[in-house]
């Protein structure tokens, strides 16, 4: 039917806007260390540690910048703003350390003193200098815990918990940079541009986590409408509110779902849309593992409150380049693209993959989208390391099931491995990397 | 994790160029002629000392503890160390003291230059420590030697 793949919207154009980050960050990047440049000439060593200690500090400032959930960040970074905010906070501790050490070996060079007794010297001598030390014990604590070993055996609540000590080396880190910071201790430029720095930063962070939810769920009421089985192991619950229509959510994107019920209310969780939004309901679907998607089932009654803060994400239609689409999702990485199989242009392949039968959900809900989105469904089931599903997923087996993958947009959502083999797959195959959408249940 | 990587070999590569660059950045040498003489640097500006290796024993500075009084050490025209012959003592000031005039010689030496912050709790021996080191500077600017 030509007729309607005429009527779709052209191809989004994407990632215009990275150029336009890239040149804020390096510049910003550039101010912040130019008071140095500028300024006295000191040692080596000692300058160095003022370079490291201006360059963590303006990458700390970022990371908050990232995670505070502003709509430009939100849009132009989506889920790669995730992916940098765990690489930066790597570079963040690194610049720290290299700070701490340059700094009193520096000094300790200066006063030929040993090493022990410069940490005691710069300790005592200088303002706020004790809050620093535990700014720099806690971020590499906070950091520990992020890497993927770690973070891998620990549970989403408590990995939370420990992260939100983040915001104290903010709190404690600020007060020997302006005190003691050689830049900033006096009135001038640089500490007008490192205030201006502050106040975006947590400007940021007020408006994308305070302002921005509090309006939004003033504006919408959201109440829980029904929970329903879709598998044994698998819930999805039905959302409604006011003015659904003029959420801006689009399919694919995920919401941060807070359940106001007892022992539920303090933490949130993020969730995928598992519908595209249509006005009356926002539905999102939940495999039962965790401590809190358990609590989930038996709590949620009808007419409970609901705050959520979002949309957010850029696994979004409107990121496509191409005229046709495939989707790969495995387990509940089905939710967003059965939401985007909505939005996307006809003639979709979606490749569904899971272990087990018992796992597949949404058979109904795919048939009848298949059938009016001139769309096919592929079921890959098996352990992974079957002969089906292994060769269904490699390159040779992928160029079998679709041919034009090359012409597609290929959007992927599931467990890390899979969405990391599919990502290799597709490399493999020579699809453009910018046709490539990737979206990880990792937080 | 490879973007985390880059990043630190970035942030190690630009501290070490950064620094480098800095380190070759051309001192003006000193201002030739009496006019240029006859204006020292003002107390914010790094102090242009002289080239050569020389010490200059700056004035006696009174504070409400005690005196403060300095001597700088210049090397190859740069400051290169700061002694301090006479500080207040007896009492809290030895304490004060012992902790704050380490801090103020090694900002001194960092700046190259008497516009060092004052050590909270010593005060008053600061100002008295920036002012011997100024004057002993601008000594030195003046050719004066010992």
């Amino acid at each position: 039917m030509p007729s309607r793949r005429v009527s779709q919207p052209p191809p989004g154009r994407i990632r215009t806007h990275s150029i336009a980050l890239a040149v804020v960050f390096w510049s910003g990047l550039a101010l912040a260390v130019a008071p140095w440049w500028y300024g006295d000439a000191g040692p080596v060593l000692i300058g160095a540690g003022r370079v490291t200690g201006l360059v963590g500090g303006y990458v700390l400032l970022v990371q908050i910048t990232l995670v505070s959930r502003i709509p430009p960040v939100e849009r132009w970074l989506g889920g790669s703003a995730l992916a940098w905010h765990r690489d930066l906070g790597i570079v963040v501790v690194a610049a720290t350390l290299a700070h701490v050490g340059f700094t009193v070996t520096g000094y300790a060079v200066l006063d030929r003193t040993p090493l022990v007794f410069e940490v005691r010297s710069v300790l005592t001598g200088y303002t706020a200098m004790v809050s620093a030390l535990v700014a720099t014990l806690v971020l590499v604590a906070v950091v520990a815990t992020a890497t993927h070993a770690v973070r891998a055996r620990l549970s989403y609540e408590r990995w939370y918990r420990i992260h939100l000590a983040a915001y104290l080396v903010l709190l404690l880190g600020y007060g020997h940079q302006f005190a003691d910071g050689r830049e900033l201790e006096r009135p001038g430029f640089a500490r007008a541009y490192w205030c201006v720095l502050y106040v975006l930063a947590l400007g940021s962070l007020a408006w994308g986590r305070l302002v921005r939810p509090v309006r939004m769920n003033l504006r919408h009421r959201l109440r829980v409408d029904r929970v329903v089985d879709e598998s044994p192991q698998i819930v999805s619950v039905y959302v409604t509110g006011r003015r659904l229509a003029d959420l801006s959510a689009k399919a694919g994107q995920f919401f941060r779902w807070r359940f106001l019920a007892r022992g539920m209310w303090w933490q949130s969780h993020p969730f995928s849309l598992s519908a595209a939004p249509n006005g009356d309901w926002l539905r999102v679907t939940v495999k039962v593992v965790g401590d809190h998607t358990e609590d989930m089932c038996e709590m949620l009654r009808p007419g409970l409150p609901v705050i959520v803060s979002g949309p957010s994400g850029d696994f979004t239609a409107d990121r496509r380049t191409r005229f046709r689409a495939l989707l790969v999702a495995g387990g509940t990485g089905i939710s967003p693209i059965r939401a985007l199989l909505e939005e996307l242009p006809p003639r979709a392949v979606v490749i569904y993959r899971a272990s087990r039968w018992q796992d597949i959900v949404f058979r109904e809900e795919l048939h009848w989208l298949a059938l009016a989105r001139e769309a096919s469904v592929v079921y890959v089931i098996g352990p992974r390391d079957a002969p089906g599903p292994s060769h269904a997923m490699s390159p040779v087996g992928l160029r079998e099931l679709v041919p034009d993958v090359r012409l597609r947009d290929v959007y992927v959502c599931g467990p890390d491995g899979l969405v990391a083999a599919t990502d290799r797959t597709l490399r493999e195959l020579k699809v453009p990397r910018r046709q490539i959408h990737l979206d990880r249940f990792e937080f | 994790m490879r973007r985390a990587l880059l990043g630190i070999l970035g942030v190690a590569m630009g501290t070490v160029l950064l620094v480098a660059a800095k380190a070759r950045q051309p001192v003006p040498a000193p201002a030739p002629g009496p006019a240029a003489l006859a204006m020292p640097a003002g107390p914010a500006a790094t102090v242009r000392l002289p080239a050569g290796t020389y010490t200059v024993t700056g004035p006696v500075e009174r504070t409400p503890h005690g005196v403060v009084q300095l001597r700088i050490s210049v090397a190859g025209g740069r400051l290169v160390d700061v002694v301090a012959l006479r500080l207040p003592v007896g009492g809290r000031s030895t304490e004060v003291n012992q902790r704050a005039v380490p801090v103020l010689r090694r900002e001194a030496i960092a700046a190259q230059s008497a516009h060092i912050h004052a050590v909270s709790g010593a005060t008053n021996t600061s100002r008295a420590y920036a002012g011997s080191l100024q004057a002993a500077l601008d000594a030195a600017v003046h050719g004066a030697r010992h």
